[in-house]
């Protein structure tokens, strides 16, 4: 296109998702190659046809619906929205064929394949945006949402931040001798120890006072009597997150960062206080230590600022998830801690049990509290009453720490939700013979357990108890399946309204109903369908995809759906809560950009792409 | 009976004129050429034909003193509109510029003066169209002073060329609903057609812009048959 171009076509495309993202001689020459094509309507784009060269399309005026051959809509395209993307790589297999008809008379820019091809070779890192599978493309979304720089201190490695020196001594040697080794040559406040070239153990400097000067020990004996054994290490490519709850778990304050046998570093609780996001471990610390549940209540703001970090500093969903469920823990376990000080020791054997999204390490702002107590099998009526008293304070505390009650009464306060193992095992028998409405609806809650306090060999018993029931009833899958694919996620974002597949429109999108909850009652299936033990829903997909029940491809796309769908929602939820208001689920299509409704699109028909699958996999005919 | 009525078709009278034309003057190769490629039957589909959609800038309506201040083409091949294909041509004739014309369209001395000659621009205008149709909004424009450069340097008078004309098909349709008085320009035309605004007084811009009118036209003309390409130059008179 000759100096003087169309700045009309350049400018419109230039603010569309992706080529924002693309310099401006780089548009230009793209923009050089467009073709323009006009549909009247009712007019089709066969996207299938073979001997056309592929393009992309950007719909400049007018709309398109895009149908699935079997007539099933797919989505429908106003100004600015793209399609034809997914073939632009012929080794794609994800994809049926699909075609677009203009429902209106129509304007389309077409961007052939080989000026995108182009422009990758000459720009390699631009080629991510375009990627033709939603996959690629969801996952680059996140990418551009939260960029390198910015990720946060959970996302990093330990060997990142692992500066610390370290002494390296030997078994034999002298405490004198370890002690000038650490003060005077490294001087560092810790050192490890090997022995035949193992590391054998750990000592710091306060070590040495607790255990050599206060004990008055010889420093001329060997290190090893005074030294830790079997110290806790870490690898450098761990999590510092895994780090931290090592480090919290253990009330231990130096890790030695280990590498094939090789001490690389030291990763003390410095290195995680000096970043504000480590403020996490102070709360859970603080909780722990609380003595009532007024002061513990006082802590919501502070737990809400860690989450508002947490979104703002773009860390991924499913840790943002796992930390709040740390938190969660914390409060839970102290309020325990709490109700039995005051009730005194219990009577029997017991475990506290979390359910729902608790249980699958998926807190977030919104979560109320799901959980249960079992008692052992000798549990007399006086003893429930004491774990009755104690389920009330335990679940009152919870809601005082903003924690609401669970509107469906799945809590331990519930006489039913507060049973002997044999009772809870007759449940899940019941629940499985019968999978009725109610049923379901009590399995589905109860489906994800999680010990937190007490013993954790119930949970096992029952979780066994549950998979060999389900083992003896096929059935039970393809109620649970019908039960899942019953509500469908929306076709997309259209004029500022969400259009269902009914083909209603709503003013809001129930991002929970109508996407997160698809997500994990798919999960939850393809979990059951391989016994995976593992709750979460990334891990249940992961499970199933390694035992083969899922593809490589469903896999990679139902996870990038889920991961952009959380962090789209929380934050909704951080907008929400800046503005002083109660976050909710209800997510106003106003607030959407271009490049959230295309990306909510993609992600709507991975969802129900499984649910079809599922539904011919485990449904009964 | 039907071949009688047919012989008064404009588009039969005009290939009978470009056979004569051919056949009496001594027209320059890159005219000829071009003249000999196309030659569209009456019910030929529009769409099986390539089009040069082009627009003229010029000082001027008067033909006889105004003068070409910018050509600008773009191609339509298979009913896509090719921007690979556009060409933008600022005319070297700075000796006959309006200064005032020149502050309205935009163009400054400057780029009359780097313009190329209006012989290297017209052969390329003619090489680009070999084998296509020409298209513009309100051709007349442009066919007088195509004319009148080849009366000036060629001595050829009545040039058949081949136009179909945008704002005459608007006309025609206008008047087939008793509209008469409908604005005809093409911003305008645009708009009831709910196409993009363009900015225009740019000749490329307003070449794409009516290339875009011109798709348009064809589906509201024909919106489930295919337009048969005889009635687009019936409705281009």
């Amino acid at each position: 296109m000759p100096q003087s171009l169309l700045p009309n076509i350049m400018t419109f495309i230039s603010q569309i998702d992706p080529f924002d993202k693309i310099d401006k001689a780089e548009l230009r020459e793209l923009c050089a190659h467009v073709k323009i094509s006009y549909l009247g309507k009712g007019e089709k784009v066969d996207l299938d046809e073979d001997d056309k060269e592929k393009s992309l399309y950007i719909v400049r005026t007018g709309s398109m619906e895009q149908r699935k051959t079997d007539g099933v809509l797919r989505a429908r395209l106003g100004p600015e929205d793209l399609f034809g993307f997914t073939f632009l790589n012929s080794d794609v297999n994800d994809n049926e064929g699909y075609y677009a008809t203009a429902i209106e008379n129509t304007l389309l820019y077409l961007i052939p394949h080989s000026a995108l091809q182009t422009l990758f070779k000459h720009s390699p890192h631009v080629a991510e945006h375009f990627a033709s599978q939603a996959q690629v493309r969801l996952k680059s979304a996140l990418d551009v949402v939260w960029s390198n720089k910015e990720k946060g201190l959970f996302l990093r490695r330990v060997g990142d931040i692992a500066t610390g020196r370290i002494a390296i001594v030997t078994a034999d040697m002298s405490i004198r001798k370890v002690a000038h080794e650490m003060r005077n040559v490294l001087r560092t406040s810790c050192a490890v120890i090997y022995k035949d070239n193992n590391i054998v153990g750990l000592i710091t400097d306060r070590d040495m006072t607790k255990r050599v000067i206060a004990d008055g020990v010889s420093v001329d004996q060997p290190i090893e009597d005074v030294m830790t054994a079997s110290p806790h290490i870490i690898k450098p490519d761990d999590l510092v997150l895994h780090a931290a709850s090592l480090m919290m778990q253990y009330n231990i304050r130096n890790l030695p960062v280990v590498k094939d046998n090789k001490v690389i570093g030291l990763l003390t609780t410095t290195h995680l206080v000096q970043n504000h996001r480590m403020q996490a471990i102070f709360l859970i610390d603080k909780i722990k230590y609380a003595g009532s549940t007024s002061v513990l209540a006082s802590f919501t703001p502070e737990r809400q600022a860690i989450f508002e970090a947490l979104v703002e500093g773009k860390v991924a969903p499913e840790t943002i998830g796992k930390v709040m469920t740390m938190i969660m823990d914390a409060y839970n376990r102290r309020l325990i801690q709490i109700a039995i000080d005051k009730l005194g020791p219990p009577p029997c054997e017991f475990s506290w049990i979390v359910a729902g999204s608790h249980a699958r390490n998926e807190v977030h702002m919104l979560s109320d509290q799901d959980n249960a107590i079992v008692l052992a099998d000798s549990a007399t009526d006086n003893d429930k009453i004491y774990f009755k008293h104690l389920a009330n304070l335990v679940t009152h505390g919870l809601d005082r720490c903003h924690y609401s009650l669970c509107s469906g009464n799945y809590m331990a306060s519930t006489p039913k939700w507060c049973q002997t193992v044999s009772i809870w095992k007759a449940y899940y028998k019941k629940w499985v013979a019968n999978p009725e409405y109610e049923c379901l609806l009590n399995i589905s809650v109860f489906l994800e357990i999680r010990t937190i306090y007490g013993n954790a060999d119930y949970e096992t018993e029952l979780r066994n108890e549950l998979h060999s029931n389900i083992k003896n009833n096929r059935e039970f899958l393809s109620s649970l399946v019908k039960d899942a694919v019953n509500t469908n996620p929306p076709l997309g974002i259209f004029n500022k309204l969400v259009l269902e597949k009914s083909g209603e429109n709503k003013k809001t999108l129930d991002v929970k109903k109508y996407a997160i909850n698809l997500i994990i009652d798919l999960a939850r299936i393809y979990g059951l369908a391989v016994e995976c033990d593992l709750s979460a829903t990334d891990e249940r997909f992961k499970a199933a995809n390694e035992k083969g029940v899922l593809s490589d491809d469903s896999f990679k796309n139902i996870l990038g759906a889920y991961k952009f769908i959380l962090s789209f929602r929380f934050n909704h939820q951080l907008v929400a809560l800046k503005q002083g208001e109660e976050p909710n689920n209800n997510i106003n299509p106003d607030h959407f950009g271009s490049f959230e409704r295309k990306h909510l699109k993609d992600a709507f028909r991975i969802i129900a792409d499984l649910q079809e699958a599922a539904k011919v996999r485990f449904g009964s005919r | 009976m039907k071949s009688f009525i047919h012989y008064f078709h404009p588009l039969m009278r005009i290939m009978r004129e470009r056979e004569q034309f051919l056949a009496d003057k001594n027209v320059p190769e890159f005219i000829s050429d071009n003249l000999l490629q196309t030659v569209p039957a009456l019910i030929d589909t529009a769409e099986s034909f390539d089009y040069l959609v082009l627009d003229f800038e010029t000082t001027g309506l008067d033909v006889e003193n105004d003068l070409i201040l910018s050509i600008g083409w773009v191609e339509i091949i298979n009913s896509q509109i090719d921007l690979a294909s556009c060409k933008h041509h600022y005319i070297n004739s700075k000796s006959q510029i309006k200064p005032v014309t020149a502050v309205i369209n935009h163009i400054t001395p400057q780029m009359l003066n780097e313009g190329e000659s209006i012989h290297d621009a017209i052969k390329a205008l003619f090489n680009a169209s070999k084998g296509k149709i020409l298209v513009a909004h309100g051709c007349i424009v442009e066919a007088q002073f195509l004319q009148k450069y080849m009366k000036r340097n060629f001595q050829l008078t009545a040039l058949p060329l081949l136009w179909i004309d945008t704002l005459s098909i608007e006309k025609h349709m206008a008047m087939s609903v008793n509209n008469p008085d409908i604005d005809l320009t093409l911003a305008t035309t645009r708009e009831r057609y709910n196409l993009p605004e363009y900015n225009s007084h740019n000749a490329l811009a307003d070449a794409v812009s009516t290339a875009e009118l011109f798709l348009a036209q064809q589906k509201k003309l024909q919106p489930h048959n295919k337009m048969r390409f005889g009635q687009l130059y019936k409705m281009s008179q």
